[in-house]
């Protein structure tokens, strides 16, 4: 396996990762803008419209039977956040060319597709057209809608609102109901020119053969564009002043603590790597602090984990708890935290925590998918580690590494999500 | 003597290993080299319905439903500790499941495979229950049976089960009722392990980075010589008819829910057979079918619709599901389409596409040291070929669609279920 990495044009990269391992392959774009409270609704919603269908395939039948004459590949859109920029991602996959019966060039059709997507929508004027636009509305909305029925993700989210409050990590990755409501296919035009002119393009492709082409393709298709694309930045907060506690009620069975903390370290810094295994000791696997201490030696906890979101420097205790122990939960948790600081952890806790990140570093890499999503996570890093390097990094950091990187922990808020009349039901 | 035999395909260049080891047991390994990830498989020919057998032609058992299930969870309890409490000191994420005609146990990970297979291969092979343990179980199971009554899916299925079957086992819930496991003792339990848990009936079946030696060093050294006897599993007489074509029960759903089930004669398929009536499937279920055009022009389906292919011991089956706002209409666009079909035959390039679609899934497949594994256990039991499924359905040709399409997916022989809100 090895990895390149190409300019193709001004802030438009292409990654090929040759792995001839896998009998499928897969071109993925990472389109990045700023998270701009004005801009993710409509961007969100672009990156719906642009895979529903294209000029070349103008319904979602037509499109059907191209992926499925390309032996059942796919198209997909999905959006996240990487730090404080927005991500929509569009991501073609299919069979290798090496399987085809007829000897179909796919990875060239499907890199075309991809093309076809991106640069030749279906626009009548100015506009996309308005049956498509409100179809995906639609479904934006009832992608909010889940989101809030599943209150663990809803919590988390209010404790990055509240936690972020001012700075744009704390901006919603898919906007709100209200701001969706009000676009139309002349808002997502525009925002189509401006991604076009502005994103910062990572592209990945994970295959045998086929990235010269694929790369001919995408300088062809950037030609005409004259490009002025923003700078990836993401602001690490290093220090805190004052804890903001808030509590909150919703029809919940079971009450949410979720508790936000600096780590006053994000990536590509390299002492994040102690941040991220100091993480897993506390509470990333089933051998973890929280999980042993919390959940099982004490119960108060149905679920008590924790999370490092790496590129902008923030851990999350996240836990699912009876409403009358609340109090004692946040506690245990803080204490954990206090130990770790204190020094106070034990080899077979370090190991579990080592064996566990390096495993899944290992594992995720045996899927086109992982691969891919491994190296374009690392777009904002100066250089690129295949699993094996990273798995190294990990076994080389020390328990004085592991207590400094706790030692950086500050407590930022604490979010409960109570339920309402609680107690009297 | 350990018989190795290896299976090569020019297609998809992978090739797998059978050994057909001494102690009895059908062994397979697929090796994937460069791949981290190990997975392990560990299945006896033997689920929900086997509930009426002979050993050697001797008498015939009649034992409670839910018994295969209920066996399942109690091999993980061992003289000497928890099978999973094992597991977590090698890293491996173990599970194990029970579903109408087989029962497996598995694990996977990317370190300590050795130490991982040794657990496995050791508590399948070790049955430990006394009374107090038996007991223990009912609580738990009869909790998980009470889960599936509030599960919509379960029930859509189980009631449509029920309207096809007059007899066959396979519409009794897998997990048995309250009232059945209740009367499950040590000596039902060892009684059905050691006619079904021997090596004869089993499969063992491996993919990752491992070799033939790798496996034999362990398998040789752990498992136990078995002697090869005749099962013989009873079923009634199951008359070619659904019970009734129509049931429906009311639940809180937001929108309502079907299965429409297809009933066929029973019968033991041919790989080519199963290529066929892959492709069939896709027809009647992608995306870029005609059919599922129509349904969604007239806004009958959303993204949960799917059709499979249903079959086991003495159970043939097309199965169509879904949330729809009218099943009714639903199935009427359904078995129409079917007909139309099956007297005008398929479109030459729709037949074109299902088979791309098929095919190409088939060899995506081999992408996943799970589904590898899982894929060579259940084909060990229906005597097809991982290799030979792929060629043959990169061989099916329109012709051989029309045909089939005349014999199966009998239009008036099935059965509709539905669940829908008390409201609607």
């Amino acid at each position: 396996m090895s990895v390149t990495k190409r300019e193709i044009c001004d802030g438009v990269w292409l990654n090929s990762v040759y792995d001839n391992r896998f009998k499928t392959t897969r071109l993925s774009a990472n389109i990045l803008l700023p998270l701009d409270a004005d801009t993710v609704a409509v961007n969100a919603l672009l990156c719906y419209v642009l895979v529903r269908c294209c000029k070349k395939y103008p319904d979602f039948t037509t499109l059907s039977r191209k992926l499925g004459s390309l032996y059942g590949a796919e198209l997909n859109g999905s959006v996240s956040k990487m730090g404080d920029m927005q991500c929509l991602n569009i991501s073609v996959g299919g069979l290798d060319d090496r399987y085809a019966i007829g000897g179909e060039k796919i990875i060239s059709e499907l890199t075309k597709l991809m093309c076809e997507v991106l640069f030749n929508p279906k626009v009548k004027g100015d506009s996309f057209c308005s049956e498509d636009v409100e179809q995906e509305k639609r479904q934006l909305i009832e992608l909010i809608d889940a989101e809030f029925n599943d209150k663990r993700a809803y919590a988390n989210n209010r404790l990055i609102e509240i936690m972020c409050e001012g700075e744009r990590y704390g901006v919603k990755k898919i906007g709100t109901k209200d701001q969706i409501e009000a676009l139309d296919g002349s808002d997502v035009y525009k925002a189509w020119r401006n991604m076009l002119k502005n994103a910062y393009f990572d592209f990945t492709f994970v295959g045998y053969d086929g990235a010269d082409n694929i790369a001919e393709l995408l300088k062809n298709s950037f030609k005409e564009i004259n490009r002025t694309p923003v700078e990836l930045s993401t602001d690490v907060v290093y220090s805190v002043f004052g804890v903001k506690n808030v509590v909150e009620e919703e029809d919940v069975a079971q009450c949410k603590l979720e508790i936000g903390f600096r780590t006053a370290c994000a990536e590509p810094e390299p002492q994040s790597t102690a941040t991220r295994l100091m993480c897993a000791i506390l509470g990333g696997t089933a051998s973890s602090k929280l999980f042993n201490n919390v959940r099982e030696k004490k119960s108060l906890c149905y679920y008590c984990m924790s999370r490092f979101a790496r590129l902008k420097g923030i851990m999350f205790v996240e836990s699912g708890v009876e409403s009358s122990n609340v109090e004692a939960a946040k506690e245990a948790i803080l204490k954990e935290i206090d130990d770790m600081k204190n020094g106070i952890i034990s080899d077979f806790e370090i190991n579990a925590a080592k064996l566990a990140v390096t495993n899944s570093f290992c594992g995720v890499t045996d899927t086109v998918g992982g691969t891919c999503m491994w190296y374009s996570s690392q777009l904002m890093d100066a250089s690129v580690d295949t699993p094996r390097q990273a798995a190294e990094k990990i076994n080389a950091v020390t328990k004085e590494g592991i207590v400094e990187a706790a030692k950086k922990l500050e407590l930022d808020t604490i979010y409960v999500l109570e339920s309402k009349g609680g107690e009297d039901e | 003597m350990n018989n190795i035999t290896e299976v090569r395909s020019a297609r998809t260049g992978d090739s797998y290993y059978r050994i057909d080891h001494e102690s009895g047991l059908t062994i397979y390994l697929y090796p994937k080299p460069g791949y981290n990830s190990k997975y392990a498989i560990f299945g006896t020919r033997y689920g929900s319905v086997n509930n009426a057998f002979s050993l050697d032609g001797g008498e015939v058992k009649n034992v409670p439903d839910g018994i295969a299930h209920y066996l399942e969870h109690k091999m993980f309890e061992c003289e000497d500790g928890d099978a999973f409490v094992k597991y977590a000191k090698t890293g491996a994420n173990a599970n194990a499941y029970t579903s109408f005609d087989k029962t497996c146990y598995l694990f996977s990970c990317t370190e300590n495979f050795d130490e991982s297979f040794r657990i496995l291969l050791d508590f399948v092979q070790r049955p430990y229950f006394t009374k107090q343990t038996v007991a223990k179980e009912q609580g738990i199971i009869g909790q998980e049976i009470r889960m599936y009554d509030d599960s919509p899916d379960w029930r859509v299925m189980f009631n449509m089960l029920e309207n096809m079957y007059h007899k066959h086992p396979v519409q009794l819930d897998i997990a048995g009722t309250v009232e059945s496991i209740a009367k499950i003792t040590p000596e039902l339990l060892y009684d059905c392990y050691y006619t079904y848990y021997n090596l004869n009936n089993m499969v063992l079946a491996v993919a990752g980075d491992l070799s033939v030696e790798d496996i034999l060093k362990t398998a040789d050294a752990m498992l136990k010589p078995c002697e090869k006897h005749s099962i013989e599993n009873y079923f009634e007489d199951e008359p070619y008819e659904v019970v009734s074509d129509y049931v429906e029960q009311k639940f809180p759903v937001a929108m309502p829910m079907f299965n429409l089930g297809f009933k066929e004669k029973a019968h033991k398929l041919t790989q080519k057979e199963m290529a066929e009536i892959e492709i069939a499937v896709s027809l009647l279920s992608s995306p870029s079918s005609m059919l599922y055009k129509k349904l969604d022009d007239l806004k009958l389906i959303n993204q949960s619709y799917d059709c499979e292919y249903f079959s086991g011991q003495g159970y043939n089956a097309f199965l169509f599901s879904g949330e729809s706002r009218s099943p009714k209409e639903t199935a009427e666009v359904i078995k129409n389409y079917i007909d139309e079909i099956k007297t005008d035959g398929v479109d030459k390039e729709e037949f074109e596409i299902a088979r791309r679609e098929v095919y190409g899934d088939a060899v995506s497949g081999l992408n996943s040291v799970d589904n590898i594994a899982n894929t060579l256990a259940d084909f060990h039991f229906n005597g097809f070929d991982i290799f030979g499924l792929i060629d043959d359905i990169a061989s099916v040709t329109l012709d051989d669609i029309n045909k089939r399409l005349k014999n199966i997916l009998d239009t008036g022989n099935t059965t509709l279920s539905v669940v829908s809100s008390p409201e609607s």
